[in-house]
Order: structure tokens, then C-alpha cells, then sequence
């Protein structure tokens, strides 16, 4: 699932290192607190990282007699906890991206986005439900299944939209020449075919084995100190990683947002052409980046720029009022 | 029977003949066995650097920029010039880096350009193939940048370029014991190869099995480390001092990357 | 029976073993001595198919074992079959989920029924007197209580060689007396053994020859206790 450089506009490249930093900070935040609490973590997370770096390099089986590599990020997450997994998976892209040239050095921020915070963070989660009702093998292998396809998808939208943000006066695509219609397809297929069996299978025998053998090495959740508190920053995070995964769909659509017509465009939309007094002789005003549009810049990197201003922006209020929380 | 005499089974010495009947075997610990001796001998590969004594912040920052302004690019001219800029770096290498490099630029460029590949295919053929040069000049700078730096000058110039702490000292620790790690896996491996002698093996279990002794084991080997840093003065608040001073040998790389700078502006849009 | 004609290998570009020529016939114990580093594991995973040689002939009961040879799976089976061997870093050989099923894991591949194995671990445990640690899980034992479940794990398959590489390290006295009474007992079965050992006394009671190599990864000795008694200066040495 490695994204390689040149597949990839710039523009989609810094969105994805802009999306992935404030996880990875958080992540680095919530793993020093670990660290406060039990020393060890450092070298445990650089060993993690190792280990991952080894299980992407080998190959499982899969019934039929071909193989292929599994990524291990739910595994991560469930014997180190989600955030340190995180950061382990982060390193270990670093490191494949800088020592075997495997996956691009400007897609690392896609790559680090859809394999070490995605994949460990959705993986976790699934599992944490089926966790509640006592099913620790069932959520191990059903985590890891859906958080390698939910990875995939996120790659074939990365991949598919390139056509549609980037692509020369002859509307020839500059980077990833396939859309939405062929990548995601394609890349959904070979997951929830063949990889995510794979890597589901691989996380059920490995976490199986230490459960039999070690249960009290697998990752136990830290304690929340504060409700109020954690609820806040938790409300931001999701908000914000929400937000950062729904924005570029914004770029697929031609047509305006509902509600947000011109005069013009409202004149063509209703009956007999007949736009209220109101609208058409109303209150101009003009914002400093109407339409999400920067003069001098085309309307994507527009977009994508106000996207970046936005989170920026949403992180800073929210540490802000986290902050003004933990006071309290 | 006293405990100390062998029991009847283990006093027969029976010398098997070599029976050539087609046997099945798990080959996927062969295939392993092959990829984490690879791995090893290529990490164990002296790396050939060549020390051109430029600051490692600035090389890393001169390979991104090349990086951003290619991808950047729609114009055959500006690639081409870059093309030519990287050749000439190229030349200052000895003979042995540069077939090193050739090897890897050639293993890298394959494994990214086959996915595009059916776009030709689909007859989408001057696009496709201006895709393929863009993307042979941005792995051969890649593969250039990772030839002239070994992974401590990478990990100094993340430091200097304010990297977290935290993701410096982890990458430190990781790079090391990746060999051990890799050692360990292949002696396991051996030891599942040399009782692999007749039944096909159950292959998830087995590699579940392999995966958590590994993992288990590095948790063993983590508290270990952590005093060996401890007793060598390791504190966890330590804030590094970083230097992003130039030296002489930069400026040429500086002005190398104003030229591309000024071909973009001029003939790379 | 083990023939080796000028056997050379290299680590990368490091030597590992050099210019060596040996002949093991069966049911001989060999002792093997050498400083750190001098090839005493390398000739044992030679002995054993997992490295094959760079230069050199290796026969294996008149079976030539190289990198072509070793993939078929007839001959890697007969040789793995055939051999026992007990690796100098014992964690790295044990991987099952507790010492029984560490100890029946190779009769199983060897397809014999489960009461066959079930006694063939319950003697091993009691021959290596570690029927204490039969529920263990093998990471969390000691290094000397994995030495010794290694070995047992390699004696119920009761292989016709064995081959030990320091099977003394870690052992508290009392267990490395239970190992030495165990070689000649094995000794006196016929095996074919071949062990390596950092300490000459361990293992001159039970070997037939020993092989001494030196820094430069060459044998340097073959020579039987006898004649290792009768030269001081060569004792002297050996009694590091």
C-alpha cells in the first residue's frame, strides 16, 4: 500500500503531512505521558518499530499458494497501544522510504496518514468494540481486516482524485492518471480479497499466541485522570480528523453547495428566471477569499490552502480550550 | 529405571538412507529464510558514502526542494536540465558508488513505474510516458540523496531541522536493533527449517507462533537496553543543541539549487 | 559419515572458514575448541545445510550438500533428519507455547503417534531432570533451564548425530554434569556427536578426537586426548 512519489500532487502531498502532524503530535504528547509513568517506552517503541519493519518484510501465506507482505499496524496497536503504534508505524515508513527508497519520500505524509494512524487507530477501535463483549480474538481479526481496507480506500481516493485536481489545459492527469472509478475499486478488491485476509490472519496467530503465552505483555488502556477534560480533547481530535478526511471529497463536486448560489446562479435555478429584489439588489460583500479562491493561485490549491488555514486554526482553539478545561 | 540411563528408544541408532521420494514442505520458511538473509547482508553492506563534507540539514532540504519543483513541473525542458544537474553530481562519485546507485535507481524505478504501466495500455501513451521520465528523474535525486548520506547524517539533519526528540531517539534505537532483531528471526527460522522434516508444517500457527517469541523477546531485550542507556548518562528531558551553520562547502550546493530554482520559475511552468 | 574438502566460506567480505578439510566417520564424538570467532558455529550450520560453501565439497554420506542440493526437499530432509542440532544462543530455538509442546514439536513433523511422543518427552524430561519445568513457557525460563530444554527438544527425535554448540554455557555444575553424563551415555549409543566447548574438561572424558582451530578461521589441531595429555604447552592453552 506504499504510495510512491510522483503518483501524488504536491498539493494532496502537504494536505497529508498537514492532516497527519497534528495526530502524530498528539500521539507524541499522549506517548510521553506513557513514558512519564514507565521509563521503558522509548526503547519499546524504537523496538516496535523493528518489529514492524521485519513483519512488512516478510511474507505470509495465503490459501491458494500465493503470499504477500502484512503491514502489522492493528497488531501494533493492540500489544503497544494505538498511539505508541502510531509512532513506531511512523518510524518504520521513515525508515523504508530512506533506506530501501519503498514508498516516496513526498508521499510519506499519505503513507504515514493512511498506515500508522489509520490503520493502528481504526484497527484499535474495532477491536475495543468487540473487546466489550468479550470477543478478543474475533476483534483482533475483524480490526485488523476492516483497518487495512479502510487504509485502502483512503489510498484509492488519495490516488483517485488526482485526475480531477491536477491535470494540464488539456485536462491530461499530471500525476496518478486513474480515478476514483478505477483506484478505488482496485485497490478495495485486493484488499478485502486477498491483503486484508492476510494481515487479519497474521494479527489472530500473533496476538492468539501471546495471549496464551503472555497475556499480561499486551497493551492495557491508561487510566483517564480527568473525564471533562479528556472529553474535550477527544471531541477536537475526532472533529478534526473528520474534518481533515472529508475535505478534499469537497474538490469532486462541480456544482455549487446547496444554499450557497450567486445571484446568477439562482436566476437560472428558479422558475420564470425570477430572482428576489432582495437577493439581486442586496448587501455585496466581498471576503478575502470568496470561493475558497486565493488570487493568483488556481481555485484547488485555493481550496486546499483555506483547508490548511482551517485546521490550523480548529487545532490551535481547541488546545486553547483544552487548556482552559484542564484549569478548571 | 535410575534417571541417569538413556531410555530404550534414544540407545537405538538408527542411520536413515536418503529417500528420494517427492516430499511436501512448507516452503514459505525457505522464502523467508532467503528474504532475512538478504536483509541482512544488505544492512551489513559497508555503506559507500561519499563524505562531501555538506551540511546534512541542507542536503535534505536541497533534495525536497528538487523534489517539490519537479513534481511541480509539466515542462520536458526543466526535467531534462535537472536531469543533467544530478548527472553532473553524479560524476564526482567513484566508480563503485555510482554502480551502487545505478542498481538502486534501477530497483526503485521499477518498483513504482509498474503501476503505471497499463495506462499505456489503455493508449493514454505521450502522457504515460512524460509520467515515466518525471518519475525516473525524482527516484534517481532520491537515489542520489541516499547515496551520498549515510543514515547518521540523515538522523543529524532531522535533528537539526528540529525534528521531535522523541522520533530521533526511537529511529536511533530502531536502526539498531533492527540487525538484532533480523538475526534472532533467522536463527528462529533455522530452528523451524531443521525440525521441518516430513509433514507440512501448519503455517499460521507456526508463524504466530515465530511473530510473538519475537515480540516477547524484545520486550525482554527493552529493559536491558534502558539500563545500558541509563548507565551511559541517557536523561529523557536532554534538549539536543542543533547548529544550522553553513559551511564552505554548501554554498555550491545552495547555488545549485538557485539555478533550478531560476530554470523553474523561467521554463519550468 | 562427513567429508570436507577444502571448505572455504565468508561472511560478506570476512572469512569464515578457511581451507578446511575433515573427515567425521560415524559413531566418533568430536570435540571442537577455538578462540571466540574462529568458526565453530559457522562449520556446525554448514555441517547442519543452513549456509552452504562458497569453494569446497561438502559430503554428507556421500551425498554432496550445496546450495543446489540442500533445495531439494528429499535431501534437507534427510540431512535435518538426520542431525540434531543444539544452537549456541538457546532462545532463538525454542518457540512453542510451553517446554511439551517445545519438546514434541519435532516428533510430530516426524509422524509418529501421540502415545510414542508423549513418552518420548516424559523421558527427556527426566533424563534432563527438568520435569518441573514441563508447563513453562520457554521465553521466560532462564538461559541455562533453555539450554537444557533445547537439547531435549533435539533428543526426542533421537537423531543418529548430534551436534552441540557449547552446551555448557549457562549450566550451574550440577547440570553440566547431567550433560556430560548424558554425552557418554549417548557416546555409548553409537550417536555420532559433535561438540564444542570453550573448557577442555568438559569434554575430554567423552571425545574420541579434538579439533582445534585458531584466529585465522584454519584448523590448526586433530588430535586425540592422548596425545593432547602428553603436550603441556598444548593443555596449557586450552585451559581457557
Amino acid at each position: 500500500m506504499h504510495i510512491p512519489d510522483n503518483y501524488l500532487s504536491p498539493q494532496t502531498c502537504i494536505a497529508m503531512f498537514t492532516a497527519a502532524t497534528p495526530v502524530i503530535a498528539l500521539s507524541i504528547k499522549k506517548v510521553e505521558l506513557q513514558i512519564k509513568e514507565k521509563k521503558e517506552t522509548i526503547p519499546m517503541i524504537g523496538i516496535s518499530a523493528s518489529l514492524a519493519f521485519i513483519i512488512m518484510l516478510f511474507n505470509v501465506p495465503v490459501p491458494g499458494g500465493t503470499s504477500a507482505h502484512a503491514v502489522g499496524a492493528t497488531l501494533l496497536a493492540l500489544l503497544i497501544g494505538p498511539y505508541a503504534a502510531c509512532i513506531a508505524l511512523t518510524i518504520v515508513l521513515l525508515m523504508q522510504a530512506f533506506l530501501f527508497g519503498d514508498g516516496g519520500i513526498l508521499a510519506l505524509g499519505a503513507n504515514i496518514f493512511n498506515m500508522a494512524i489509520i490503520m493502528p487507530f481504526v484497527g484499535y477501535f474495532c477491536f475495543k468494540i468487540f473487546d466489550k463483549f468479550k470477543y478478543k480474538k474475533t476483534g483482533a481479526f475483524v480490526g485488523a481486516f476492516i483497518g487495512i481496507n479502510v487504509a485502502a480506500l483512503l489510498a484509492g481516493i488519495e490516488l483517485g482524485i488526482q485526475p480531477i485536481i491536477a491535470h494540464t489545459a488539456h485536462n491530461q492527469p499530471m500525476y496518478s492518471p486513474y480515478g476514483l472509478m478505477i483506484t478505488i475499486p482496485a485497490m478495495l478488491f485486493a484488499h478485502l480479497v486477498v491483503a486484508g485476509w492476510i494481515e487479519a490472519g497474521f494479527t489472530l496467530a500473533v496476538y492468539r499466541f501471546i495471549l496464551k503465552v503472555a497475556p499480561g505483555e499486551l497493551y492495557q488502556n491508561v487510566k483517564k485522570t480527568s473525564q471533562k477534560s479528556y472529553n474535550v480533547g477527544n471531541f477536537f481530535k475526532k472533529l478534526l480528523i473528520a474534518m481533515i478526511i472529508l475535505c478534499p471529497l469537497g474538490l469532486l463536486t462541480k456544482s455549487t453547495a446547496f444554499g450557497e448560489w450567486d445571484a446568477q446562479e439562482l436566476k437560472n435555478m428558479l422558475p420564470n428566471h425570477l430572482v428576489p429584489s432582495g437577493i439581486s439588489h442586496g448587501f455585496s460583500f466581498n471576503a478575502i477569499f470568496s470561493d475558497y479562491a486565493v488570487s493568483g493561485l488556481s481555485d484547488v490549491s485555493g481550496y486546499m490552502l483555506s483547508a490548511i488555514t482551517a485546521v490550523i486554526i480548529l487545532y490551535l482553539v481547541s488546545k486553547i480550550m483544552r487548556k482552559h478545561y484542564h484549569a478548571k | 529405571m535410575p534417571n541417569d540411563d538413556l531410555p530404550n528408544w534414544l540407545k537405538k541408532t538408527n542411520h536413515l538412507e536418503l529417500n528420494n521420494q517427492v516430499v511436501k514442505n512448507s516452503r514459505i520458511i525457505q522464502i523467508n529464510l532467503n528474504i532475512i538473509s538478504f536483509f541482512i547482508k544488505h544492512f551489513q553492506n559497508e555503506p559507500l558514502i561519499n563524505n562531501n563534507k555538506q551540511s546534512a540539514w541542507l542536503k535534505l532540504i536541497s533534495m525536497l526542494i528538487i523534489l517539490i519543483l519537479v513534481l511541480c513541473s509539466n515542462s520536458n525542458r526543466f526535467i531534462w536540465s535537472v536531469f543533467i544537474i544530478i548527472l553532473l553530481q553524479t560524476c564526482q562519485l567513484s566508480v563503485k558508488q555510482i554502480e551502487r546507485l545505478g542498481h538502486n535507481f534501477i530497483k526503485m524505478f521499477l518498483c513504482s513505474v509498474i503501476f503505471v504501466i497499463p495506462n499505456i495500455i489503455i493508449g493514454n501513451v505521450s502522457a504515460t510516458l512524460f509520467f515515466i521520465f518525471r518519475l525516473a528523474i525524482v527516484i534517481l535525486n532520491v537515489a542520489y540523496f541516499l547515496q551520498i548520506n549515510s543514515w547518521q547524517q540523515i538522523i543529524i539533519g532531522l535533528k537539526q531541522l528540529h525534528c521531535p526528540n522523541l522520533i530521533i531517539l526511537v529511529l536511533d534505537i530502531s536502526l539498531k536493533y533492527i540487525h538484532t532483531l533480523a538475526i534472532f528471526l533467522q536463527e528462529n527460522l533455522w530452528a523451524v527449517r531443521l525440525r521441518m522434516v516430513g509433514k507440512p508444517l501448519n503455517n499460521q500457527r507456526i508463524i504466530g507462533k515465530v511473530f510473538g517469541q519475537l515480540y516477547l523477546n524484545s520486550k525482554k531485550y527493552t529493559s536491558e537496553v534502558f539500563n545500558a542507556m541509563l548507565l551511559r548518562g541517557y536523561k529523557i528531558s536532554s534538549v539536543h543543541k542543533s547548529s544550522m551553520n553553513l559551511k564552505k562547502a554548501d554554498y555550491s550546493l545552495i547555488a545549485t539549487n538557485l539555478i533550478v530554482i531560476i530554470l523553474f520559475i523561467t521554463i519550468g511552468i | 559419515m562427513f567429508e570436507l574438502s577444502n571448505i572455504e566460506f565468508l561472511y560478506q567480505n570476512r572469512i569464515g572458514l578457511n581451507n578446511l578439510n575433515l573427515k567425521i566417520n560415524d559413531g566418533e564424538t568430536i570435540g571442537i575448541m577455538g578462540p571466540n570467532g574462529c568458526g565453530k558455529s559457522t562449520l556446525f550450520k554448514l555441517l547442519t545445510g543452513l549456509i552452504t560453501a562458497k569453494d569446497g565439497i561438502y559430503k554428507f554420506n556421500n551425498q554432496i550438500i550445496n546450495a543446489k542440493t540442500i533445495k531439494k526437499a528429499s535431501v534437507a530432509n534427510y540431512l535435518h533428519q538426520s542431525i540434531g542440532y543444539v544452537f549456541q544462543n538457546s532462545s532463538s530455538q525454542l518457540f512453542n507455547e510451553s517446554v511439551t509442546a517445545e519438546l514434541s514439536f519435532g516428533p510430530l513433523q516426524m509422524g509418529l503417534d501421540q502415545n510414542e511422543i508423549n513418552q518420548r518427552v516424559t523421558d527427556c524430561l527426566k533424563l534432563l531432570h527438568i520435569e518441573h519445568l514441563a508447563e513453562r513457557v520457554p521465553y521466560q525460563l532462564s538461559g541455562g533451564e533453555q539450554k537444557l530444554v533445547a537439547i531435549a527438544s533435539v533428543l526426542t527425535m533421537n537423531p543418529p548425530i548430534i551436534i552441540m554448540d557449547e552446551p555448557f554455557n549457562g549450566l550451574s555444575p550440577k547440570y553440566q554434569k547431567i550433560v556430560q553424563k548424558i554425552l557418554i551415555k549417548l557416546k555409548d549409543a553409537n550417536k555420532t556427536l559433535i561438540v564444542s566447548s570453550h573448557n577442555y574438561y568438559y569434554i575430554n572424558e567423552v571425545i574420541d578426537r579434538c579439533l582445534i582451530f585458531n584466529e585465522n578461521h584454519t584448523l590448526k589441531n586433530d588430535l586425540t586426548p592422548i596425545k593432547i595429555e602428553r603436550d603441556n604447552a598444548l593443555k596449557t592453552s586450552l585451559e581457557y
